[in-house]
């Protein structure tokens, strides 16, 4: 049995834990996401003292919330001595990073690094970690903000190297948190396969497929959000059942889309090319070759999503940062 | 255009999946007819999908609007023991006027399935002219029609055999229907014409400005050099209309499309001329793709005006 297997069935209870400075927004995302509250009841609130625990139920599965009171004092306390409880038994770690007070950053980085090695220590599950780039509705300037973006998700990259982080733009007064949620607890429910479907031998290559394809579909969602984007795919130009997606799309609307693609001639780029920007109807189209032999497509119909208001150069920055990280991971055997 | 497409269709029940499924076979089984490439289910254009408010309900519209410029052969099945005529009028009727409206060059093919059942030749022949008499009030052209059937090894080889010579007569209608248009300008509009497109491609920093015929031939070149206009322009042009990188379709009327630093916008001005507009992008760094469509869309305005 893989490793991984036996990881994974250690593991009873799950639990989602928000981390952040203070005033980053953890408990306004809480209450915005879980209690179903307004964006400006929570205006006013005021700082969490030590922790907040809620169980909520996903998918008929109890995930639990727990929202740390972000001030220092309570951030030592969570760090040292109560590391083994709050750290232990984390499906997802979700790192809330406020990204209009650039001046808090290499606090908020310290306590993200900090975070993350205690996990390591205590988690004996691999935990996916989130990083929610926070307050987007505060930096309305898209050039300025895909900036911030791009330099905050390097940086805290870098101080996790090892390890792969989903980054999610953010705001509680749109869409942003809601999507953004839906993947984390959909992601938190899903760390646990059922005991029974896990001890068929015939499943153990899915779900070794599936564990590969985990860190490229997080890499295709960071890709999304980051561009506001409908949909990103990654297929392969040499096996036509290789096919990931970053929306909730079924499987076969997706196929039935690329057959239609394919035959209208719009899933080939011109030789030599390395990418390609089409407009069909009110839908951009922007492709680009990852090698080895695979093809990278953004979709996307809002007239706000980066394809259509931002330079493309900068989409395309943003694509090859991500491409080598692809590359890498497509070129990994299972 | 490359009308390479072979699509098949017919009712419910006429055998049309069974018959796909054997073309398909054919396809893999002989990779020279390009079966595999060039084939489509008509069904496919018509799927719904299950989730509402997706990009997919936008994206479908151009993209099967392409797909029905793209087919120069469609195969209409019919089983040759139903006598449901006011049926297949009804349903010819609504496949031929949709790829009507985007295609006027392609050519239909009645494929009488389940032949075994009437062995009888006078009978079948009976059944094969009402049928093409129903099907020629909507395509009032010659309808070549085959008789099939996938029941035993002989009929299925026969069968077949069909498809080949089917594909075969998809390329030789590829070939005929791309007749040379010739697009008569007089010597004081072209004047005005490259006057105005010269203006054009000064003020927002194109580096070439083409009309192009149906077929894609040059009708008028501007570029902002001599060797732009003679060289680059018409190779760069050629190059991509063999990725077909300027087929535009109705629903979608202005093509944007960027390869590497090249930004090139493909516009219909009438049914059978297209501006396109090439230019480096950085030119462009400050406007939003939308806001170059509109400036488009005033060039093309002014061009319809100008060649009236």
């Amino acid at each position: 049995m893989s490793h991984y297997l036996k990881q994974l069935k250690t593991q009873s209870s799950r639990k989602i834990i928000l981390l952040g400075l203070s005033q980053a927004g953890k408990t306004s995302i809480r209450d915005v996401v879980f209690e179903g509250k307004a964006p400006e009841e929570t205006q006013n609130y005021a700082a969490t003292l030590n922790y907040e625990r809620q169980i909520e139920q996903v998918a008929d599965e109890p995930i639990t919330v727990m929202d740390l009171g972000g001030q220092e004092v309570f951030l030592k306390r969570f760090l040292s001595s109560m590391s083994s409880f709050i750290f232990s038994n984390v499906a997802v770690l979700v790192f809330i990073c406020d990204i209009a007070t650039p001046e808090k950053f290499p606090a908020s980085l310290k306590a993200f690094v900090e975070g993350v090695s205690r996990l390591e220590e205590m988690s004996d599950v691999q935990p996916a970690i989130y990083v929610l780039l926070h307050k987007t509705d505060l930096m309305p300037d898209l050039t300025q903000r895909a900036e911030r973006m791009e330099f905050l998700m390097e940086m805290f990259q870098d101080v996790a190297a090892t390890k792969s982080i989903t980054f999610l733009q953010t705001s509680i007064y749109d869409n942003s948190i809601h999507e953004a949620f839906k993947r984390i607890t959909a992601e938190a429910s899903e760390v646990i396969p059922e005991a029974d479907t896990m001890e068929k031998e015939e499943d153990l290559e899915a779900i070794k497929q599936r564990l590969r394809l985990r860190p490229i579909q997080q890499v295709l969602h960071t890709l999304k959000f980051m561009n506001r984007l409908d949909e990103v795919i990654l297929i392969s130009l040499d096996d036509p059942n290789f096919k990931i997606n970053a929306s909730e799309l079924e499987d076969s609307e997706i196929k039935h889309i690329l057959t239609l693609l394919d035959k209208s001639n719009d899933l080939r780029l011109v030789t030599g090319s390395k990418s390609k920007l089409e407009r069909l109807g009110s839908v951009m189209m922007y492709k680009s070759n990852i090698q080895p032999n695979h093809l990278l497509i953004l979709l996307s119909r809002d007239d706000k999503s980066m394809l259509e208001t931002r330079n493309l150069q900068e989409i395309e920055e943003t694509v090859n940062l991500l491409s080598n990280q692809l590359e890498s991971m497509l070129k990994t055997p299972i | 255009m490359r009308q390479n497409l072979i699509a098949l269709s017919g009712l419910s029940h006429s055998g049309k999946d069974l018959l796909f499924n054997q073309l398909l076979k054919l396809g893999r089984s002989e990779p020279d007819l390009k079966i595999l490439q060039n084939v489509i289910f008509y069904d496919w254009l018509n799927t719904s999908f299950k989730k509402e408010d997706t990009y997919l309900e936008n994206l479908l519209p151009p993209v099967r609007e392409k797909i029905l410029m793209k087919i120069n052969t469609l195969i209409y099945i019919h089983d040759i023991s139903y006598q449901l005529l006011d049926e297949i009028t009804t349903d010819f009727q609504r496949i031929t006027s949709n790829i009507s409206t985007v295609n006027k060059n392609y050519q239909v093919i009645l494929l009488l399935n389940r032949g075994h059942l009437i062995p009888n030749e006078v009978e079948r022949n009976k059944v094969k002219n009402v049928v093409i008499q129903r099907l020629q009030q909507f395509f009032p052209h010659e309808i070549p029609s085959y008789i099939v059937s996938l029941k035993g090894a002989d009929e299925q080889r026969l069968t077949n055999h069909i498809f080949t010579q089917i594909i075969k007569k998809a390329t030789d209608f590829r070939k005929q229907h791309f007749l040379e248009e010739q697009l008569k300008i007089d010597q004081e509009k072209r004047h005005r014409l490259e006057k105005y497109l010269t203006e054009k491609m000064n003020n927002y920093g194109f580096a070439g400005a083409f009309l192009l015929s149906r077929n894609h031939a040059i009708l008028l070149a501007k570029g902002k050099s001599v060797h732009w206009q003679e060289k680059v322009g018409p190779q760069v042009i050629r190059m991509l209309d063999q990725y077909e990188a300027f087929d535009v379709t109705p629903k979608a009327k202005t093509n944007i499309l960027r390869i590497e630093d090249f930004l090139m916008i493909t516009q219909a001005i009438t049914k059978s001329i297209k501006l396109i507009l090439i230019g480096i992008e950085p030119t462009f760094n400050v406007e939003s793709y939308s806001t170059i469509e509109q400036k488009c869309l005033e060039i093309s305005k002014e061009l319809i005006s100008k060649l009236n």
